[in-house]
């Protein structure tokens, strides 16, 4: 079964290019358009999410945010979760980090990489 | 599926709510509005810039986006501080911004060094915070890292990066793996890293369970085992770090590399290593994991962005959680709209047929003739709603016209902005863009005094122009008001006598006379100049205006400044109208006009020598105007005392009363523009098809109002008026 994933990001661009990557690459995908929107998305899903790839920047809830609330919910534990973003520097890499993000790709994204990226994770 | 130049256009879409967004944030904060919800907004709206322009590789755009967003970065991080002067540069830069996207959108080349100038402002910004705006600040475009497309390498650890040179051979890296806790709790898989790093050759893997202990006291989120690999690989050393790019510092790691093996002879890799979750599948007692050694978290860095409860205020988030949407071409909903005209007027014939039924069979049918009709006008509002745009788009261009023509007028001043999300049609919103820069460079310019005369007159140095937007009967009223110095009447008046336009000794009111300027004959260049009060182009302006079916209205208080104001329908496509008949012709009237329909007695009528009479309306005299003598037509012979009045609204204010000879009824009709095919029509606005097939014009009540006050009285109304209208 493919492997479905979740990306919040509250820029359309960034979604359609996440969504037409993603789809192309076999994966499911849903999207949320901001941190609490994507709490909200994944407390109404019933099926498994298996990777959450996430923007930092987002009105209502930041992805730090996102990220610390659902290493606290015991289902999203040990989900690989990616942070996408334009940031660069390194300090907030590392904030990520300490919040639980697995790992981090830096858009814009290259789409083969991308998948490379998700694959690293959630084989 | 989308294609990418769906995205593109997605993506310019969204630059166009970020540039808004950026714009409303930078002014509420220059004037001490704004909270760290705003500077958070602004910082979002560049960054969302640059993230898309960097997927369609808009590379300038990117950069300067970059700087900008390290300014922003340091106002939000408390590195740097929104001086006046600060924010100035911020509001030009978010003019650049909003050229090189225009310019991205047009697919120009955009020339070397564009913005330059801002461009250095931001960086001497940037400099008095200490060179490091919110972390590296490294804003060299040579070192700029968003453009290529790798992910960039974290300075987690000191992460020797010297590349041994390419052997033709493979090269061989003995590599020492123990991951921490701290991996799991990422949800980091060690087995991953593995199976990645087998991908770049030959690994040989072997697992070490020194570590293990026994059964009883395992932990489910402890690593403990840990691996020596030794991988043959032809990829670059870099390939190999970068397979532990995520888990760096989260493991011990040592990475080294070994002469290439004349004759390797691997010996059998461990395939399968085995893996702690094999283990921790057992039942484990829940117990506080000793071996959860983590490093103490630092004090919880909470970024300014953070706001769980929801944004409040500022005005410049984005507020609600969005509503799904999806994007549809203009053309097809324009399609919808024309269909769901010819479905009003469809409705209306079929409406007419009806009556001419016998009472036994229409019955039934009007019943459901009326529900059709009920849903016909839901379908039009939700279809119309589609169509609907916040006057934002329009009023966000307006700041930066305020400070440039402010720039070089060397004044102060400052523009308020209200109900930006006043929902009118595009139809509308197109064409407000002219009109509004027109009002708007004319208060800068005319309206608000220079610094010195304001303090000399009592006032604050600034200057304010307000705009504001919202709905008010089913009409959308635009205010632009300043606090300038008002139209100086007399010498309007002067030149209004000069050039001919007033008589000599025509007496007017001061309303009246504020009103002249927006004469054709007023707006030429030397009157401008001469003038206190403005002029420029106001009799553009006022066509503009009414040709949207709109009215412009203006109110000076020497002094103290001017208010203009426009009320426009919400729509151009269809309207309500009040069906009403003259002689032989049948004409709509807009219904938003329409104060009140009557019939008069007698003694309401008082006649008055060159009128047509005047209405007693509680009180109020309302000049009567027969619309036959207006429109030219031969009113229906008949009993005068079955003729009606019609008190309609001029928009400024002023009231006439319009005799008709019979009101046929209200209903929805659709605008078709005769403008286009014929040329404008003083007093028609515009055209429609009737129930009947027939075609009626729509009048325009306040151009009837203008006419009836410039046409003289004709000895034959005169001769009327003798005994009024209506008897």
């Amino acid at each position: 079964m493919s492997k479905r994933i979740l990306t919040i990001d509250d820029s359309k661009t960034i979604r359609d290019m996440l969504m037409l990557t993603l789809v192309e690459a076999g994966f499911d995908v849903i999207q949320a358009v901001d941190g609490q929107d994507g709490l909200d998305v994944l407390a109404k899903e019933t099926a498994e999410v298996d990777v959450i790839i996430t923007d930092i920047n987002m009105p209502r809830m930041d992805g730090y945010e996102v990220i610390r609330n659902l290493r606290k919910d015991p289902a999203y534990k040990s989900k690989p979760i990616l942070v996408l973003t334009t940031e660069s520097d390194g300090d907030k890499k590392n904030l990520a980090r300490e919040a639980g993000a697995t790992g981090w790709m830096v858009k814009p994204f290259d789409p083969d990489r991308l998948v490379a990226t998700v694959r690293k994770v959630a084989p | 599926m989308a294609s990418l130049d769906d995205l593109k256009k997605t993506f310019f879409d969204e630059c166009d709510e970020a540039m808004q967004q950026i714009e409303i944030g930078l002014t509420d904060i220059r004037s001490g509005e704004g909270n760290d919800e705003t500077i958070n907004a602004v910082f979002r709206g560049v960054h969302s810039v640059k993230g898309g322009a960097g997927i369609f590789g808009f590379e300038q755009l990117v950069e300067f986006a970059h700087v900008f967003e390290t300014v922003l970065d340091g106002l939000r991080n408390g590195s740097l501080t929104a001086t006046p002067e600060n924010l100035d540069v911020l509001l030009s830069a978010s003019d650049v911004l909003s050229d090189l996207v225009q310019m991205s959108r047009g697919g120009e080349t955009i020339a070397e060094g564009f913005g330059a100038e801002v461009r250095s402002g931001l960086e001497q910004i940037i400099e008095q915070g200490g060179g490091s705006a919110g972390g590296d600040g490294d804003i060299a475009p040579a070192e700029f890292e968003g453009l290529d497309f790798m992910p960039v390498a974290v300075n987690l650890d000191d992460l020797a990066a010297d590349e041994p040179p390419a052997c033709d051979g493979r090269s061989v890296y003995k590599i020492v793996f123990r991951p921490k806790p701290e991996m799991l709790k990422k949800a980091n898989e060690p087995l991953y890293v593995l199976r990645e790093l087998r991908k770049l050759g030959e690994a040989e893997i072997e697992a070490n369970s020194d570590n293990l202990p026994a059964l009883s006291e395992l932990e489910v989120d402890v690593p403990y085992l840990w691996w020596t690999i030794t991988l043959r690989t032809e990829e670059k050393r870099a390939k190999v770090d970068e397979v532990f790019e995520f888990v760096m510092g989260d493991c011990d790691l040592s990475i080294e590399e070994e002469a290439p093996p004349v004759a390797a002879t691997p010996m059998a890799a461990v395939t399968d290593p085995v893996m702690p979750e094999a283990i921790a599948t057992l039942p484990v007692i829940e117990a506080p994991p000793v071996a959860l050694a983590m490093p103490a978290p630092k004090a919880e860095i909470k970024p300014v962005a953070a706001k769980p409860e929801g944004e409040t205020g500022g005005g410049a988030g984005r507020g609600k959680p969005a509503a799904t949407t999806t994007r549809i071409e203009l053309d097809r909903i324009d399609r919808v709209v024309n269909m769901v005209g010819e479905l009003v007027i469809s409705q209306a014939m079929l409406g007419q047929i009806v009556q001419d039924l016998p009472e036994s069979t229409s019955m039934r049918l009007i019943q459901i003739l009326d529900e059709v009709a009920h849903h016909t006008r839901e379908l039009k509002d939700s279809v119309m709603s589609m169509r609907a745009q916040p006057v934002g788009s329009v009023f966000q261009r307006m700041p930066r016209l305020v400070r440039e023509v402010a720039a070089k007028t060397h004044k102060k001043v400052r523009l308020e902005m209200h109900g930006e999300t006043t929902e009118v049609d595009r139809s509308i919103i197109e064409r407000l863009g002219d009109p509004l820069t027109h009002i708007i460079r004319n208060s800068v310019d005319h309206g608000v005094e220079a610094p010195a005369a304001r303090i000399a007159a009592g006032k604050p140095e600034e200057g304010v122009i307000r705009l504001s937007a919202e709905h008010r009967g089913g009409r959308i009223v635009i205010e632009i008001k300043d606090d300038g110095a008002g139209i100086n009447s007399e010498r309007v008046l002067k030149i209004a006598r000069e050039k001919g336009l007033v008589g000599s000794d025509a007496q007017l009111t001061e309303d009246e006379i504020n009103n002249l300027i927006m004469m054709p004959g007023f707006s030429t260049a030397e009157v401008i100049s001469d003038i206190s009060g403005r002029g420029v182009g106001m009799d553009v302006v006022r066509s503009n205006i009414q040709d949207l079916g709109g009215r412009i209205t203006l109110k000076s208080v020497r002094g103290q400044g001017m208010t203009i104001q426009l009320a426009l329908p919400l729509t151009l496509a269809v309207m309500d109208g009040m069906v009403i008949k003259v002689g032989t012709q049948t004409y709509v009237m807009p219904l938003s006009a329409i104060v009140e329909c009557l019939r008069p007695s007698r003694g309401e009528i008082s006649a008055l020598i060159g009128t047509h009479g005047m209405l007693q309306l509680r009180g109020e005299f309302v000049p009567i105007i027969l619309l036959s003598d207006l429109l030219g037509v031969e009113s229906a012979p008949g009993n005068n005392s079955e003729r009606v009045v019609i008190v309609t609204d001029n928009g400024d204010g002023s009231r006439i009363g319009l005799v008709v000879d019979e009101l046929l009824g209200h209903q929805q009709v659709v605008i078709k523009s005769i403008e286009e095919s014929y040329g404008a029509v003083p007093g028609i606005a515009a055209a429609t098809i009737l129930g009947n097939g027939r075609v009626a014009f729509i009048l325009d009540v306040e151009k009837l109002a203008d006419l009836a006050a410039q046409t003289p009285i004709t000895n034959h109304a005169t001769s009327r008026a003798a005994q009024p209208a209506l008897n």
